[in-house]
Protein backbone atom coordinates (compact mmCIF):
# COMPACT_ATOMS: atom_id res chain seq x y z
CA UNK A 1 0.00 0.00 0.00
CA UNK A 2 1.41 3.37 -1.05
CA UNK A 3 0.73 5.94 1.70
CA UNK A 4 2.12 8.77 -0.45
CA UNK A 5 -0.27 8.15 -3.37
CA UNK A 6 -2.23 11.20 -4.54
CA UNK A 7 -5.78 11.45 -3.21
CA UNK A 8 -8.54 11.77 -5.82
CA UNK A 9 -11.05 14.61 -6.18
CA UNK A 10 -14.61 14.46 -4.85
CA UNK A 11 -16.26 13.52 -8.14
CA UNK A 12 -13.97 10.54 -8.66
CA UNK A 13 -14.39 9.59 -5.03
CA UNK A 14 -18.15 9.35 -5.48
CA UNK A 15 -17.75 7.29 -8.66
CA UNK A 16 -15.29 5.00 -6.87
CA UNK A 17 -17.74 4.53 -3.99
CA UNK A 18 -20.61 3.73 -6.34
CA UNK A 19 -18.55 1.22 -8.36
CA UNK A 20 -17.30 -0.52 -5.22
CA UNK A 21 -20.87 -0.82 -3.90
CA UNK A 22 -21.95 -2.43 -7.19
CA UNK A 23 -18.96 -4.77 -7.16
CA UNK A 24 -19.72 -5.73 -3.56
CA UNK A 25 -23.15 -6.94 -4.65
CA UNK A 26 -21.63 -8.73 -7.65
CA UNK A 27 -18.98 -10.41 -5.46
CA UNK A 28 -21.44 -11.49 -2.77
CA UNK A 29 -24.02 -12.94 -5.14
CA UNK A 30 -22.39 -14.06 -8.35
CA UNK A 31 -18.60 -13.83 -8.18
CA UNK A 32 -17.25 -14.92 -4.79
CA UNK A 33 -13.80 -15.31 -6.40
CA UNK A 34 -13.31 -11.53 -6.44
CA UNK A 35 -14.46 -11.11 -2.82
CA UNK A 36 -10.92 -10.56 -1.54
CA UNK A 37 -10.19 -7.73 -3.98
CA UNK A 38 -13.56 -6.11 -3.29
CA UNK A 39 -13.09 -6.32 0.48
CA UNK A 40 -9.80 -4.40 0.11
CA UNK A 41 -11.47 -1.78 -2.09
CA UNK A 42 -14.30 -1.39 0.44
CA UNK A 43 -11.85 -0.23 3.10
CA UNK A 44 -10.88 2.80 1.02
CA UNK A 45 -14.24 4.13 -0.13
CA UNK A 46 -13.93 7.15 2.17
CA UNK A 47 -10.44 8.18 1.01
CA UNK A 48 -9.51 6.56 -2.31
CA UNK A 49 -6.21 7.48 -3.97
CA UNK A 50 -4.74 6.94 -7.43
CA UNK A 51 -3.37 3.55 -6.38
CA UNK A 52 -6.86 2.32 -5.55
CA UNK A 53 -8.23 3.63 -8.84
CA UNK A 54 -5.61 1.43 -10.54
CA UNK A 55 -6.76 -1.49 -8.39
CA UNK A 56 -10.42 -1.04 -9.26
CA UNK A 57 -9.47 -0.76 -12.95
CA UNK A 58 -7.53 -4.03 -12.77
CA UNK A 59 -10.47 -5.72 -11.08
CA UNK A 60 -12.85 -4.41 -13.76
CA UNK A 61 -10.45 -5.74 -16.46
CA UNK A 62 -10.56 -9.19 -14.85
CA UNK A 63 -14.36 -9.09 -14.55
CA UNK A 64 -14.73 -7.97 -18.16
CA UNK A 65 -12.60 -10.77 -19.54
CA UNK A 66 -14.48 -13.34 -17.46
CA UNK A 67 -17.92 -11.75 -17.79
CA UNK A 68 -19.52 -14.96 -19.07
CA UNK A 69 -18.30 -17.01 -16.11
CA UNK A 70 -21.22 -18.17 -14.03
CA UNK A 71 -21.43 -19.23 -10.42
CA UNK A 72 -22.74 -22.79 -10.13
CA UNK A 73 -24.28 -24.05 -6.90
CA UNK A 74 -25.10 -27.70 -6.37
CA UNK A 75 -24.51 -30.62 -4.05
CA UNK A 76 -23.17 -34.14 -4.42
CA UNK A 77 -24.24 -35.12 -0.92
CA UNK A 78 -26.64 -33.40 1.47
CA UNK A 79 -25.18 -35.24 4.46
CA UNK A 80 -21.85 -33.48 4.63
CA UNK A 81 -20.81 -29.84 4.65
CA UNK A 82 -17.20 -28.86 4.18
CA UNK A 83 -15.91 -25.55 5.50
CA UNK A 84 -12.64 -24.02 4.41
CA UNK A 85 -11.04 -21.26 6.49
CA UNK A 86 -7.65 -19.61 6.18
CA UNK A 87 -6.14 -16.45 7.59
CA UNK A 88 -3.18 -14.18 6.89
CA UNK A 89 -1.42 -12.38 9.70
CA UNK A 90 -0.80 -8.61 9.75
CA UNK A 91 -1.69 -7.84 6.14
CA UNK A 92 -3.48 -4.58 6.92
CA UNK A 93 -1.91 -1.21 7.77
CA UNK A 94 -3.28 -1.48 11.32
CA UNK A 95 -1.58 -4.91 11.64
CA UNK A 96 -4.81 -6.87 11.64
CA UNK A 97 -5.18 -10.14 9.81
CA UNK A 98 -7.47 -11.15 6.97
CA UNK A 99 -9.76 -14.17 6.94
CA UNK A 100 -11.27 -16.01 4.02
CA UNK A 101 -13.79 -18.81 4.24
CA UNK A 102 -16.12 -20.89 2.13
CA UNK A 103 -18.78 -23.52 2.73
CA UNK A 104 -19.53 -26.18 0.15
CA UNK A 105 -21.66 -29.27 -0.35
CA UNK A 106 -19.52 -30.62 -3.16
CA UNK A 107 -20.36 -28.47 -6.19
CA UNK A 108 -19.68 -24.75 -6.04
CA UNK A 109 -19.77 -22.84 -2.78
CA UNK A 110 -22.97 -22.03 -0.95
CA UNK A 111 -21.38 -19.26 1.11
CA UNK A 112 -18.10 -17.41 0.90
CA UNK A 113 -16.55 -14.50 2.72
CA UNK A 114 -13.26 -12.63 2.84
CA UNK A 115 -12.87 -9.86 5.39
CA UNK A 116 -10.52 -8.04 7.68
CA UNK A 117 -10.41 -9.47 11.17
CA UNK A 118 -12.16 -7.49 13.88
CA UNK A 119 -9.60 -8.32 16.55
CA UNK A 120 -5.89 -7.60 16.90
CA UNK A 121 -3.55 -10.57 17.00
CA UNK A 122 0.04 -11.03 18.08
CA UNK A 123 1.04 -14.04 16.02
CA UNK A 124 0.07 -16.17 13.03
CA UNK A 125 -1.32 -18.81 15.39
CA UNK A 126 -3.64 -16.30 17.02
CA UNK A 127 -4.71 -15.06 13.59
CA UNK A 128 -5.74 -18.58 12.54
CA UNK A 129 -7.80 -19.05 15.72
CA UNK A 130 -9.48 -15.64 15.33
CA UNK A 131 -10.18 -16.48 11.67
CA UNK A 132 -11.87 -19.75 12.61
CA UNK A 133 -13.91 -18.04 15.31
CA UNK A 134 -15.04 -15.35 12.83
CA UNK A 135 -16.05 -17.67 10.02
CA UNK A 136 -17.37 -20.78 11.84
CA UNK A 137 -20.73 -19.15 12.81
CA UNK A 138 -21.68 -19.19 9.10
CA UNK A 139 -21.07 -22.95 8.98
CA UNK A 140 -23.23 -23.39 12.09
CA UNK A 141 -26.01 -21.29 10.53
CA UNK A 142 -25.91 -23.43 7.39
CA UNK A 143 -26.23 -26.50 9.64
CA UNK A 144 -29.27 -25.01 11.45
CA UNK A 145 -30.82 -24.03 8.11
CA UNK A 146 -30.41 -27.54 6.71
CA UNK A 147 -31.81 -29.04 9.94
CA UNK A 148 -34.92 -26.87 9.61
CA UNK A 149 -35.31 -28.02 6.00
CA UNK A 150 -35.52 -31.57 7.31
CA UNK A 151 -32.04 -32.55 6.11
CA UNK A 152 -29.92 -33.70 8.99
CA UNK A 153 -26.22 -33.04 8.35
CA UNK A 154 -24.19 -36.04 9.46
CA UNK A 155 -20.65 -34.76 8.97
CA UNK A 156 -19.21 -31.29 9.36
CA UNK A 157 -15.67 -31.00 8.18
CA UNK A 158 -13.40 -28.03 8.77
CA UNK A 159 -10.44 -28.09 6.41
CA UNK B 1 -41.63 -5.73 -0.73
CA UNK B 2 -41.40 -5.75 -4.51
CA UNK B 3 -39.52 -8.95 -5.39
CA UNK B 4 -40.77 -12.34 -4.34
CA UNK B 5 -40.08 -16.00 -4.92
CA UNK B 6 -42.71 -18.69 -4.64
CA UNK B 7 -41.95 -22.40 -4.90
CA UNK B 8 -43.82 -25.64 -4.41
CA UNK B 9 -43.37 -29.15 -5.74
CA UNK B 10 -46.86 -29.04 -7.27
CA UNK B 11 -47.08 -26.30 -9.97
CA UNK B 12 -50.92 -26.17 -9.66
CA UNK B 13 -50.67 -24.80 -6.12
CA UNK B 14 -48.33 -22.04 -7.35
CA UNK B 15 -50.78 -21.22 -10.16
CA UNK B 16 -53.63 -21.09 -7.64
CA UNK B 17 -51.79 -18.69 -5.29
CA UNK B 18 -50.65 -16.53 -8.22
CA UNK B 19 -54.21 -16.15 -9.47
CA UNK B 20 -55.36 -15.13 -5.98
CA UNK B 21 -52.57 -12.52 -5.67
CA UNK B 22 -53.21 -11.29 -9.21
CA UNK B 23 -56.96 -10.87 -8.47
CA UNK B 24 -56.19 -8.56 -5.54
CA UNK B 25 -53.03 -6.78 -6.78
CA UNK B 26 -52.92 -6.88 -10.59
CA UNK B 27 -49.95 -5.93 -12.77
CA UNK B 28 -47.20 -8.33 -11.73
CA UNK B 29 -44.28 -9.46 -13.84
CA UNK B 30 -44.26 -13.21 -13.31
CA UNK B 31 -41.63 -15.60 -14.61
CA UNK B 32 -42.00 -19.36 -14.30
CA UNK B 33 -39.82 -22.23 -15.36
CA UNK B 34 -36.05 -22.63 -15.43
CA UNK B 35 -34.86 -19.07 -16.12
CA UNK B 36 -35.46 -16.10 -13.83
CA UNK B 37 -34.18 -12.61 -13.15
CA UNK B 38 -34.37 -11.78 -9.45
CA UNK B 39 -32.79 -8.69 -7.83
CA UNK B 40 -30.58 -8.20 -10.89
CA UNK B 41 -29.31 -11.78 -10.74
CA UNK B 42 -29.90 -14.10 -13.68
CA UNK B 43 -30.82 -17.54 -12.37
CA UNK B 44 -30.76 -20.63 -14.50
CA UNK B 45 -31.91 -23.94 -13.04
CA UNK B 46 -29.97 -26.69 -14.79
CA UNK B 47 -31.30 -30.18 -15.40
CA UNK B 48 -28.69 -31.87 -13.18
CA UNK B 49 -30.02 -30.14 -10.01
CA UNK B 50 -27.58 -27.25 -10.14
CA UNK B 51 -28.23 -23.52 -10.18
CA UNK B 52 -26.29 -21.06 -12.30
CA UNK B 53 -26.02 -17.41 -11.26
CA UNK B 54 -24.81 -14.54 -13.41
CA UNK B 55 -24.57 -10.80 -12.75
CA UNK B 56 -23.08 -9.67 -16.06
CA UNK B 57 -25.41 -6.65 -16.31
CA UNK B 58 -24.17 -5.25 -13.02
CA UNK B 59 -20.54 -5.72 -14.11
CA UNK B 60 -21.23 -3.93 -17.39
CA UNK B 61 -22.94 -1.11 -15.48
CA UNK B 62 -19.90 -0.74 -13.20
CA UNK B 63 -17.52 -0.75 -16.20
CA UNK B 64 -19.54 1.94 -18.00
CA UNK B 65 -19.84 4.05 -14.86
CA UNK B 66 -16.09 3.97 -14.20
CA UNK B 67 -15.31 5.85 -17.43
CA UNK B 68 -11.92 4.09 -17.37
CA UNK B 69 -10.36 2.35 -20.33
CA UNK B 70 -11.04 -1.32 -19.54
CA UNK B 71 -9.25 -3.18 -22.31
CA UNK B 72 -6.32 -4.98 -20.70
CA UNK B 73 -6.08 -8.55 -19.59
CA UNK B 74 -5.70 -9.19 -15.89
CA UNK B 75 -4.49 -12.48 -14.47
CA UNK B 76 -5.86 -14.19 -11.40
CA UNK B 77 -4.11 -16.74 -9.15
CA UNK B 78 -7.33 -18.73 -9.04
CA UNK B 79 -6.94 -22.47 -9.65
CA UNK B 80 -8.74 -24.10 -12.55
CA UNK B 81 -10.14 -27.61 -12.60
CA UNK B 82 -11.07 -29.75 -9.66
CA UNK B 83 -8.85 -29.97 -6.61
CA UNK B 84 -7.72 -32.98 -4.62
CA UNK B 85 -10.22 -32.46 -1.82
CA UNK B 86 -13.14 -33.30 -4.15
CA UNK B 87 -11.93 -36.92 -4.45
CA UNK B 88 -11.28 -36.94 -0.67
CA UNK B 89 -14.81 -35.70 -0.05
CA UNK B 90 -16.32 -38.30 -2.40
CA UNK B 91 -14.46 -41.04 -0.52
CA UNK B 92 -15.74 -39.71 2.81
CA UNK B 93 -19.33 -39.40 1.65
CA UNK B 94 -19.41 -42.89 0.10
CA UNK B 95 -17.85 -44.34 3.28
CA UNK B 96 -20.49 -42.56 5.35
CA UNK B 97 -23.27 -43.90 3.14
CA UNK B 98 -22.02 -47.46 3.50
CA UNK B 99 -21.78 -47.06 7.28
CA UNK B 100 -25.29 -45.65 7.55
CA UNK B 101 -26.79 -48.46 5.49
CA UNK B 102 -25.14 -51.24 7.52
Amino acid sequence: MDLKAKKVDNKRKETFHSIVQKLLWVAQRGRPDVMLAVSFLCMRVDQPDMEYLKKVRRLLCLLKQTINDTRVIGADSLEQIDTFIDSSDAVHPDMRGHTGGAITMGIGIIHGKASKQTMNSKSTNETEVIGDSEYLPYAIWVQYFMDEQGRKIKRYILW
Amino acid sequence: MDDNKLSHKDPNIVTNILSKIEAKFPGHVITRGKDHVFLGIKFKFLDDQKVELNLSEYIEEAINESGLCIDQNATSPQATGSSKWISKRRKLTTKGRKRSTQ
